[in-house]
């Protein structure tokens, strides 16, 4: 008879640690998982149903995203108006100094001619223009912040300068700017806690399918813990069929959330771009894979969690 | 490049910490000898399972009191009483799957009355238990079953020598024929034989077996007897609960069945 309790060299123990190690998590783990599909199936749905909801929020937060940056952009666009009476020189210096603060992007010289022909293009302001019998405009710098942050500070600079118009200096409106710093910070905040909530109802929906799975096979834990398994050779399996639960979860979503983006940009394009502006398919592409990514985790996570009292 | 690097370095470090390993062992073996202290001495010259003065109870029922025995390596201890006489309670006992209510039991050296049981996955992993309803995996075959019990106790064994004595041990039980059969397509005597090879494969150091022999044939039983025979012939302790003795073990453990406490009324009891 084969002596099991031979003693071998340390790397020939090695690697049959790694090799058994391999067939009891990894291996057992596929079959357990594929004898038990029927029992998965639930999970499985209600992971890819949350893990869709999830890539569909993604593309969401993309477009918004975009429009914040759009809106960002044009924020930072700071006109300074210029004095009916200020000289070249002045508006030289000016120019100059501003075009030398660091917080400055660029300065562009808008003539009244320029910002008349601006006025004309804009619905409203074209007809009033052209009541006034002289060009009402005058001219002005138009001065593109680096950060919206800074746009105040720059606006509080040129005010009192020569060049400026004393009456109304800048376009700066704090108000307004202060709302729509309010408005950013109130869905980034909303929107941080509907992903907590997405993510902790993910683990729990998840955690709880393990659970059950992994309750109606506490014969068989009991039995291996009796025929003196470590823990890992319990939780091991596992967290290997969670992996492939979620991994097959989220090539699940990852191809409803492109088959969605492909309907909605070939078909529907007009609804498209009012509903997810500037979402191309570099978006959808990095949405599957984090979509996989995230199943794998998800379930590798609720799997482990899920079976540990089980297992201890 | 960097991989291969590594894993090399990796692979020469083993064969270091290896080499390094085994020329201390040669080394320390004579050594060793002289220098256990006279604590561990005694607990080698220990037997390998010691109970004294052991009492279990579950609720009122005490199963078992005062029970006192010991028994060393190569022994084939039988357990012999009624039905609800304590045998299976006191091999749970004897696996750490129970704990005393009094009294202590040792195995190998590890203390098993104590609340909290340090060791007692070592012990686990020197004996394997033949339980009474065999219990085996569902989901795997006969062989599988064999081969995965292999696996979990000894995970640095290669996988050929596993399956290569798994093998075996299902040719000693007689089911070479039916080794990939899973549990529901086996008779209720062939799968006690594969929970028989299950555990003798491991080539435990301590045998536990719950009344293996329950639900076999005579032949059958006789062949199953002789395995465990042949177990405590081969150095290890085998303990073995059954009604009937048909097998000549070098010690008899008779346990009696205690009275039940009488079930008194509420009412009287509030009286």
């Amino acid at each position: 008879m084969i002596d099991i309790r031979a003693r071998r060299p340390l790397w020939r123990r090695t690697l049959a640690y790694l090799g058994n190690a391999w067939r009891l998590v990894v291996l057992s783990g596929v079959r357990s998982w594929r004898r038990d599909l029927s029992a998965t199936t639930p999970a499985l749905g209600s992971m890819t149903l949350l893990l869709l909801m999830t890539g569909v929020f993604g593309l969401v937060g993309v477009a918004l995203a975009h429009a914040a940056a759009d809106q960002a952009a044009s924020a930072s666009v700071l006109d300074v108006y210029l004095a009916s009476d200020a000289t070249s020189d002045d508006i030289a210096a000016l120019h100059s100094r501003l075009a030398a603060d660091p917080r400055v992007a660029s300065v562009r010289v808008i003539t009244p001619e320029q910002a008349l022909a601006a006025a004309r293009s804009r619905p409203g302001l074209g007809d009033l223009a052209d009541l006034a019998s002289a060009n009402p405009f005058s001219g002005a710098l138009e001065v593109r912040v680096r950060l919206v942050s800074n746009v105040g500070a720059v606006a509080a600079s040129v005010a009192g300068d020569p060049a400026v118009d004393s009456s109304q200096p800048t376009s700066y409106d704090p108000e307004a700017y202060r709302g729509l710093r309010d408005l950013v910070i109130g869905v980034g905040g909303v929107g941080l806690v509907l992903v907590l909530l997405l993510a902790f109802v993910s683990y729990a929906v998840c955690a709880n399918a393990v659970r059950g799975l992994a309750l109606a096979r506490r014969d068989e834990i009991a039995l291996v813990r009796l025929l003196s398994a470590r823990k890992w050779m319990i939780r091991g399996p596992f967290v290997v069929e969670g992996v492939t639960t979620g991994a097959f979860a989220g090539l699940a979503a990852a191809a409803l959330v492109a088959g969605l983006w492909w309907l909605l940009a070939n078909v529907g394009s007009a609804v498209f771009l009012a509903v997810l502006p500037g979402v191309g398919l570099r978006a959808v592409e990095v949405d599957a894979a984090v979509l996989i990514s995230a199943g794998m985790l998800l379930g590798a996570v609720s799997a482990a969690f899920g079976v540990r009292r089980l297992a201890a | 490049m960097l991989i291969v690097a590594a894993a090399a370095a990796g692979w020469g470090l083993f064969l270091v910490i290896d080499k390094v390993g085994r020329g201390t062992q040669k080394r320390r073996s004579p050594v060793a000898k002289r220098a256990v202290s006279p604590v561990k001495r005694a607990a080698l010259q220990r037997p390998l399972l010691e109970m004294s003065e052991v009492r279990k109870a579950f609720g009122k029922r005490v199963v078992l009191d005062q029970l006192s025995f010991s028994a060393s390596l190569g022994d084939l201890v039988a357990v012999t009483g009624d039905s609800g006489a304590g045998k299976s309670t006191l091999l749970r006992l004897i696996h750490g799957q129970l704990r005393p209510d009094r009294g202590r039991v040792w195995v190998d050296g590890h203390p098993l009355h104590r609340r909290f049981l340090r060791g007692i996955e070592r012990v686990r992993r020197d004996s394997g238990f033949i339980f009474q309803d065999h219990r085996l995996l569902p989901r795997l075959n006969a062989l599988e079953n064999v081969i995965v019990a292999l696996q979990m106790a000894r995970p640095d064994v290669p996988y050929g020598v596993i399956r290569r004595s798994a093998h075996e041990a299902l040719e000693a039980v007689g089911l070479t024929e039916d080794r990939g059969k899973f549990p529901a397509e086996l008779s209720l005597g062939e799968r006690q034989r594969v929970a028989v090879a299950r555990t003798l494969a491991l080539r435990p150091r301590l045998v536990l077996a719950d009344e293996p022999t329950a639900s076999l044939d005579e032949g059958n039983a006789k062949r199953v007897l002789e395995l465990l025979s042949h177990a405590a012939c081969d150095g290890a302790l085998v303990v073995v609960a059954t009604h009937h003795l048909d097998f000549r073990p070098a010690q008899v453990i008779s346990l009696p069945r205690l009275p039940i406490p009488p079930k008194t009324p509420r009412r009287l009891r509030r009286k």
